[in-house]
């Protein structure tokens, strides 16, 4: 650690130590203030990355924009570098924590450029960076201590001479381009076998020996916790990875101000020691907490019980997989009236329909983010939701119409009644059954799929159960799949309610 | 009395196969006319022209004057009452609700439908407490009366009967065949009947119109039908019907 950061770290505890003498007249002061410093009350965005060190990093911008009077709001753990980028430029957020290689690499896909490079590069975007925090959490390669030691492995280079060892690699690195494929190339390395796994999941396999070799960020606390060992990068492959703020130039002065006093205060084992922190009391504020001081661990963080999460978790998701659904009767019960009469039209939307359904997930809200009206919101999530709960709907309404024997469909035109009034009175009741179905598996499918909502800042029961995959913390993953699985039940149960209720009594004899 | 539907050199073509052809007859006033031929004669074809389910590919329709074309169609169907095979009763709705499904919609009143309804119960001899059943819960003889008491509720003008009994066993047929023909003729309902049963064309109508592959082949009484086949074919399909009497 350099005598700035250190000294500015001291300030900092200086300040905080004067505030809790008069916490009350503070709070009123500082509530003063935060009116005053902005007339809009739309509180700043931050948003992070899944994995521990960029949700704490982006805590503690909250609290130093907070202590500067700034409203702040952290959305946490969303999809990865290119869904934060875009909804930084898009205004979805205002601030994240990102690293300058992966800036220069995945961003501005300009590997090599200076610090200056890059800052004007992002300010030409509208995007400001602050010095960087203090520390380079580079990428690296680490492996069992043990198993390094028995094979006299060092180097990344030692590798080649072993290449049946088992590597298990995040798949953002298998696909970076400062990943998997330009290192392999660089040192020569062929190994046998090689996987995808999550980045929190991968450090227990690498601990029970499922896998020998995998990517980890120098500042990893597991490095230290599961007693492992990072490859030396002989070869120079792997460009500075240093922490930084991005943030919109639109942010106040005062606010970047604020980002900006927090460069070079953080080294990297101090870094280490958060993440740590974070990992153990798997609470990320309560790490943060620990960079301000420990004097104001009893105020002002209040943690939120886990019965007020788990509402805001379960409405949140409700209201995601509500709202699409709705949305996906409102546009899918006329496209399957449409496609019900077959011909071009007809086939057109069922294999449009199909084909949504096909795309996974998470790479259509990474697609819907970088467009305008999207971005990280909830919005986003209800439109792929909604996409995805179209085709059950539409096929189900064009089947259940189709269906129709041919004698019953001929009395109702001979009854002579209109075309509207055969489809109210006559079509859509017969196909009652078919259309309904549709709707449930619309929106079990919804219940489920909602829990990805988390990876875009969208809330719902996906937060806990991503931050538990991140923290590799079984309970926390299943604080939202237990819930999420009893909604699924829920949701079919009361479908069956409905079957009764809507489905005509003449139908199910 | 001038009749009340009209055939003009009607044509129809289903691909490339011949439906009906060049047919000019029609269906007076105030009678049962029967459609009688083997299966794929062309006899439903006619049916379905007049219910404008399908359109002539040559040829003209006239209904009280009136050309079947798609601008009149809607208002023509008012006019007229259709049975089918089986019924073609909607199963999401009780008798009573089929009855009063299109009365509803065409504006009648809830009162003037229940009595129009009671008096068709008299008429079809339909007990009144099998309205609030659904078709399923029907028996199928029970079925073909509410299909005929639907046909008839707003008093059509000609009634439509497509194979009305062949799906139905021979006894409720009979009990059905008599019941029908006493209603006509109370009502002195102008009719057209299709069936492929020469006795059931016989006992229900004095004007039979005997067809083949899309032709009309013949239209008398049974009688000169039996005394004086034209061709062959009438003769054939005369005596292919087997009585009892002869076994």
């Amino acid at each position: 650690m350099n005598a700035g950061s250190r000294k500015g770290c001291f300030q900092a505890a200086d300040l905080t130590k004067r505030r809790s003498g008069d916490r009350r007249s503070l709070m009123a002061s500082l509530l003063l203030l935060a009116t005053a410093i902005s007339a809009s009350a739309d509180p700043i965005i931050i948003g992070s990355k899944k994995f521990t060190e960029s949700y704490v990093l982006a805590e503690i911008a909250k609290r130093s924009l907070e202590n500067a009077g700034i409203k702040a709001d952290h959305r946490q753990g969303m999809g990865g570098t290119i869904i934060l980028w875009e909804a930084l430029r898009g205004g979805g957020i205002d601030v994240y924590p990102e690293y300058t290689g992966t800036i220069a690499e995945e961003v501005l896909k300009q590997p090599g450029v200076s610090t200056t490079q890059i800052r004007n590069a992002l300010s030409a975007q509208g995007i400001g960076m602050t010095d960087d925090l203090g520390f380079n959490n580079t990428y690296g390669l680490v492996m069992r201590r043990d198993q390094a030691d028995r094979l006299a492995i060092k180097t990344i280079s030692d590798l080649r001479a072993h290449p049946k060892l088992k590597f298990g690699l995040t798949h953002e690195f298998l696909e970076r381009h400062d990943g998997w494929r330009p290192l392999s190339e660089r040192y020569q390395l062929a190994p046998v076998q090689v996987l995808g796994i999550d980045h929190a999941l991968g450090y227990s396999a690498l601990a029970k020996g499922e896998i020998d070799v995998k990517d980890a960020y120098s500042t990893d606390a597991k490095i230290g916790d599961y007693g492992l060992v990072t490859l030396i990068d002989d070869l120079k492959f792997f460009p500075q990875y240093k922490a930084v703020f991005l943030y919109r130039k639109t942010l106040s002065p005062q606010a970047a101000h604020a980002l900006n006093n927090l460069s070079n205060s953080i080294d990297e084992s101090r870094m280490i020691r958060l993440n740590s922190e974070a990992e153990r009391t798997k609470n990320y504020a309560a790490a943060a907490q620990q960079f301000f001081g420990a004097t104001e661990r009893a105020n002002v963080f209040v943690s939120e019980t886990l019965g007020s999460k788990m509402l805001r978790w379960i409405t949140r998701h409700l209201e995601l997989a509500g709202i699409s659904l709705l949305l996906a009767i409102a546009v899918g019960l006329p496209l399957g009236i449409i496609a019900s009469r077959g011909g071009p039209i007809g086939h057109t939307i069922l294999g449009i329909a199909g084909v949504i359904q096909t795309i996974p997930s998470l790479a259509l809200l990474a697609l819907l983010v970088p467009l305008p009206f999207f971005g990280i919101s909830a919005r986003t999530a209800i439109v792929a939701l909604f996409l995805y709960g179209l085709l059950p709907i539409v096929r189900n309404t064009a089947s259940g119409l189709q269906d129709i024997p041919k004698p019953l469909r001929e009395s109702a035109i001979a009854l002579g009644l209109t075309a509207g009034q055969r489809l109210r009175k006559i079509f859509l009741p017969l196909a009652s059954r078919s259309i309904l179905s549709g709707i449930k598996t619309s929106a079990v499918i919804n219940i489920g799929t909602a829990t990805l909502a988390a990876l875009i800042g969208a809330g719902g029961l996906g937060e806990p159960i991503i931050s538990g995959l991140n923290l590799n913390d079984h309970v926390t993953i299943l604080e939202g799949a237990i819930p999420a699985a009893l909604l699924a039940l829920l949701v079919q149960f009361l479908f069956d309610l409905l079957d009764r209720i809507l489905i005509p009594r003449g139908l199910r004899l | 009395m001038n009749a009340l539907v009209h055939f003009r050199a009607v044509s129809k073509l289903f691909g490339n196969d011949v439906a009906v052809s060049d047919v000019n007859f029609e269906i007076p006033r105030g009678q049962i006319t029967a459609l009688i031929g083997p299966s794929g004669c062309g006899k439903s074809t006619i049916l379905r022209l007049i219910v404008g389910l399908i359109a002539p590919d040559t040829g003209e329709i006239k209904f009280d004057g009136e050309a079947i074309a798609p601008g009149t169609i809607m208002k023509i169907r008012r006019r007229l009452g259709y049975v089918i095979q089986d019924g073609g009763l909607f199963p999401h709705l009780t008798a009573r609700r089929n009855l009063a499904l299109q009365s509803t919609l065409f504006g009648k009143n809830r009162d003037e439908i229940e009595k129009r309804i009671v008096e068709l119960c008299a008429l079809t001899k339909f007990p009144s407490n099998g309205l609030d059943r659904y078709p399923l819960e029907l028996s199928g003889g029970q079925r073909q009366r509410v299909s005929l008491m639907r046909a008839l509720m707003l008093s059509p003008e000609l009634l439509l009967l497509d194979e009305p009994f062949a799906a139905l066993d021979p006894l409720v047929r009979v009990n059905l065949q008599r019941d029908l023909k006493e209603i006509c003729a109370q009502l002195q309902q102008t009719v057209l009947v299709v069936t492929h049963d020469l006795p059931e064309a016989a006992f229900l109508a004095d004007d039979i119109v005997l067809l083949n592959q899309g032709h009309i082949v013949q239209r008398g009484s049974i009688a000169d039908l039996r005394a004086r086949p034209t061709n062959e074919f009438a003769r054939q399909f005369i005596n292919a019907q087997r009585s009892l009497v002869t076994l």
